[in-house]
């Protein structure tokens, strides 16, 4: 079983999935099944965390079947430690959803259970495929369940939301398939070792650079592309806005750390300071526009793109570091900041979107002028609020503040504008998370809010589970920078080698 | 040609004769009035025979019939059985919605069963005049089906407007043949086609090629020689409107694999970029004009301009006479369409009718199953990953990527993506809002199960597309 898990990962979700769309009733078995599908690829992903290898840089668990031999793909699946991490992200984040959406009153509940199910197989299978082509048809398979979470289930303006998320993200993902399709003609081959090994010219990476690049950037957000994120947040239900930002976000840094940084190094590395002036954008002017939402979900949305900017800081800067230092070592230390900040923001912004859902689901509104003083009401809930802010603001000890750390030291080996710029958003994150938390859990309360029920068990064990994660891995950081390490290294090597 | 001859021709045609006595007896039971209530279970089963005759007679071997005025080979064959089960499909699915029109009569039927002949003849003739025979013979039954539902006025505009122009494109078609009898001194496409191995290209070689490929680029709809599709389409009863967008089409593809196959002139610069700009400019009116309509034929109509812009792009990269990517596109296409139209046939079989695309609204609560098979439809069309419509793009793409027009394939995308909406538009509709006309029943398991043939192997080619790769290649090289 241990050989194809990677398979069973991604295939026992959405047979699950659809299996599910037959059963039409609405109570406890539904509920109870759905649940334990997700437990058991929870601990199938535990079980591949702990076989994982975690010295050897090579890919394992490798599957490789031949699909569609005539046109050079394969069903080809393996993991490094990166996918293994994210892997392990999604299901605990799918987890933690599934308990949740238990405990919400929906219409077609077994059909928002199937998207669920369908998103999590999805995201397993972008996240562990080799073949590009496969990588690709999952990439955009996952558009479908979203696109039906934010539309059938999402909030008043939900379709014009889904259309621009599907419309934006397909734009993107089609150039992807274009640049596959041209590496494909020259190197007959989509398997990404193969592209690992081959260096195209310097025009031809400039131009594959950009044709991935923007597909990536719209999907993680970067910042002008960013603009349908805030969108789809506010109007997709708190489950969907949690898979959003925990997880789809991570696909398109996943394609940067996979797809174009090893492939096109040379391309990335001559239009890198487009890049990082565009992260620092992010950074700086979206997390100012997080200051001004008076939207929770909005505020939530914008910190998320304010954050990812610090992901893709972290990867374009290797290429200036490789120029100052020229030591591997920089580089692995800036991209493993990258690393530390997606997994950790995969949690705390999990963490908020539940937060400010629990909110919702009590007083039907997401707006901070109409909320005030939730304290005295509803202490439990609160504490959890406060951490979770503190937590996205980057506090030392909580694992935010590892990543943010890390990306920070790398970018004053290279310039001090750029470190000036990204440790700003120790403030403006700041400023965001705890005027919000001054708002909306403190002060006099509003009259309408009096006589609401705190955290019940289940909301409590969820944000107490993603309390602890973060904990950990803020204290105690090694234990994912080792395992990372040997992996990072030889994706470095893979760059270096090209430069 | 020896009497053995003459009987060996026949046996490889019986499938084809049987349909057409049958076609006479529908017609004469039609109108006898206690037995006019067979005509559909006669025309099902008697078209259920011919598939049976024609899979019974099927070799491998190429056989050439009536001294090589028809061709029996691996291609015409697969092509005749697709198009005996599109069109069981199609009068299975539609019968509920003809009684409700009062449309059921022996000569609906007999039409029906001629139209389907003419085209099964195009795609087995080899010869120019037995060609334009199967022309006619479909076309002249198609245009007086549409115009059979004699009270409606959009109708007869319909019919006119197809009649028309479709005799203008015959013409053309016959036009361009006669220069080629004058050029070759055959009527044989074969000879024809092969001419070019000893001869040079002559201007008017070209120039006849170019009259009969506009003629083709006319019943493909193919910008801008489209202008009859969207007012059939929204005119013709459905059922005919299903027939008209799928069977001709398979039938003129299979026309231009003969006249293109093993022909130097798709080489031709000249005529090349013709194909080419036939296709990019149809790709581009298709998904533009689609994006305005509000009626839900009339955009399926648009949308099969811009497939058939992409057809012309898959026989213009078929280089080295590999015309399987252009006949996956072809057959992925025409699938899909039937089971788009079929689909809205079914939901018509009542008092009411789907026109515009917001009467789909809710769909959903009323009917789960009808609206994923639906969507599975539509996500196919547009090329979407999980459903084999995403194959077909992915070849045109690859192809042209493999003869290095990048910039053609990033515009022909970027169409995509517009395109994109209007599918995404319907499939809003059916799932994201409510209150679907509820005098409008959604149910028979008979039906249901009709219908789910086509998305099911939609899905299942897709997960499994190697097998139909193989096959294609095969039965085309």
């Amino acid at each position: 079983m241990i050989n194809n898990i990677l398979s069973l990962l991604i295939w026992l979700p959405i047979i699950a999935g659809l299996f599910i769309l037959f059963y039409k009733k609405d109570d406890k078995i539904l509920n109870i099944f759905n649940i334990s599908i997700n437990l058991i690829v929870f601990i199938l992903s535990i079980l591949l965390l702990n076989n994982y290898d975690q010295n050897s840089s090579n890919f394992q668990f490798v599957e490789n079947i031949d699909w569609i031999p005539s046109l050079n793909i394969y069903y080809f699946l393996g993991v490094d430690a990166i996918s293994v991490l994210l892997i392990f992200l999604n299901t605990i984040i799918f987890l933690l959803v599934s308990l949740y959406n238990s405990t919400l009153n929906l219409k077609k509940r077994n059909q928002y259970y199937s998207s669920f199910l369908l998103a999590n197989g999805l995201t397993i299978g972008v996240f562990s495929a080799l073949d590009a082509i496969l990588f690709y048809i999952f990439f955009e398979a996952l558009l479908i369940p979203m696109f039906l979470i934010i539309g059938i289930w999402g909030g008043v303006n939900r379709i014009y939301a889904s259309i621009k998320f599907f419309v934006y993200t397909f734009l993107g993902s089609i150039l992807l398939l274009i640049a596959f399709l041209y590496i494909n003609s020259s190197i007959s081959s989509f398997s990404v070792l193969s592209f690992y090994d081959t260096s195209f010219s310097i025009v031809e990476q400039e131009w594959l650079f950009i044709a991935m690049a923007i597909a990536f950037a719209i999907k993680i957000p970067m910042f002008p592309f960013h603009t349908w994120l805030p969108d789809a947040h506010v109007e997709a239900p708190t489950s969907g806005s949690v898979v959003l930002a925990a997880i789809l976000l991570k696909v398109g840094a996943y394609g940067f750390i996979r797809y174009v940084l090893p492939v096109v190094p040379l391309g990335a590395s001559s239009l890198d300071i487009f890049f990082i002036i565009l992260s620092l954008i992010a950074i700086v002017y979206v997390g100012l526009v997080a200051i001004t939402q008076d939207d929770m979900k909005k505020l939530i949305a914008y910190s998320s793109i304010s954050h990812m900017g610090f992901v893709t800081l972290g990867f374009f800067l290797i290429f200036k570091l490789f120029d100052n230092t020229n030591t591997n070592s920089d580089i692995v230390v800036s991209l493993s900041g990258s690393m530390y900040q997606i997994i950790s923001h995969g949690f705390v912004s999990a963490a908020l979107f539940i937060c400010v859902g629990s909110i919702y689901d009590r007083y039907k509104t997401k707006k901070i002028s109409d909320l005030s003083g939730l304290l005295n009401q509803m202490p439990v809930y609160s504490w959890f609020f406060v951490f979770f802010a503190l937590a996205n603001c980057g506090l030392p000890g909580t694992s935010s503040f590892v990543g943010e750390l890390l990306i920070i030291l790398a970018s004053f080996k290279t310039s001090f504008i750029y470190a000036f710029l990204a440790s700003s958003t120790l403030i403006i994150s700041a400023v965001y998370s705890l005027w919000l938390v001054k708002r909306v859990i403190y002060g006099e309360l509003k009259a309408g809010l009096e006589n609401s029920i705190d955290a019940n068990f289940l909301e409590k064990t969820i944000l107490f589970v993603l309390a602890l994660i973060i904990l950990i891995l803020g204290i105690y950081p090694d234990y994912l920078m080792s395992y990372m390490n040997m992996t990072l290294q030889n994706i470095t090597n893979n760059i270096i080698i090209k430069i | 040609m020896t009497f053995n001859n003459a009987f060996l021709s026949l046996s490889n045609f019986i499938p084809e004769i049987f349909l057409f006595s049958m076609a006479m007896v529908v017609l004469l039971i039609g109108i006898t009035n206690p037995l006019k209530k067979y005509v559909v279970s006669l025309t099902i089963g008697s078209t259920l025979i011919a598939l049976f005759l024609c899979f019974w007679g099927y070799t491998e071997e190429t056989v050439f019939m009536f001294n090589t005025s028809l061709i029996k080979d691996n291609a015409t064959e697969f092509f005749k059985i697709l198009c005996y089960g599109i069109f069981l499909i199609q009068i299975i699915v539609s019968q509920k919605y003809l009684k409700n029109k009062n449309l059921i009569s022996g000569e609906f039927y007999s039409l029906l069963i001629f139209a389907l002949i003419g085209c099964l003849i195009i795609i087995s003739s080899n010869n120019l005049i037995v060609l334009f025979l199967g022309i006619e013979l479909s076309s002249l039954s198609l245009y007086s089906l549409i115009a059979l539902n004699r009270t409606s006025l959009i109708s007869g505009e319909a019919a006119i407007k197809y009649f028309v122009l479709s005799i203008i494109a015959s013409a053309l078609i016959l036009f361009g043949f006669s220069y080629l009898y004058g050029i070759t001194n055959s009527l044989v496409i074969n000879e024809i086609s092969t001419y070019l191995l000893s001869n040079e290209i002559s201007n008017l070689y070209l120039f006849s090629y170019i009259l009969i490929f506009i003629g083709v680029a006319f019943k493909f709809a193919v910008a801008p020689f489209h202008m009859w599709l969207p007012d059939v389409y929204e005119g013709a009863p459905l059922p005919i409107t299903n027939f008209i967008a799928s069977i001709p089409k398979i039938a003129f593809f299979v026309f231009a694999y003969r006249f293109l196959n093993d022909n130097q002139i798709l080489f031709e610069d000249n005529f090349s970029k013709f194909i080419l700009y036939l296709g990019i400019f149809s790709i581009f009116i298709g998904n533009m004009y689609a994006l305005a309509q509000k009626k839900i034929m009339r955009m399926l109509a648009y949308s099969g301009v811009a497939n058939s812009g992409f057809i012309f792009l898959a026989i213009f990269t078929s280089i080295d006479f590999n015309f399987s990517v252009a006949a996956f596109y072809v057959i992925t296409y025409t699938i899909t369409t039937v089971s788009a139209i079929s689909i809205i046939t079914f939901i018509s079989s009542n008092k009411f009718d789907l026109v515009y695309i917001k009467d789909f609204k809710g769909l959903s609560s009323k009917s789960g199953l009808v609206s994923i098979l639906f969507m599975i439809t539509l996500l196919s069309t547009a090329g979407i990953p999980l459903t084999i419509g995403f194959y077909a793009k992915y070849l045109v793409l690859d192809a042209l990527v493999n003869q290095n027009m990048i910039i053609i394939a990033v515009i022909v995308v970027l169409f995509t993506v517009i395109g994109l909406y209007y599918y995404l538009r319907v499939i809003w509709f059916m799932f994201f809002e409510t209150g679907f006309n509820s005098l409008i029943k959604v149910n028979g398991i008979y039906y249901l199960a009709v219908l789910s043939i086509i998305p099911f192997s939609i899905i299942a080619i897709f997960l499994f597309p190697e097998f139909a790769f193989n096959y294609l290649f095969s039965i085309l090289a």
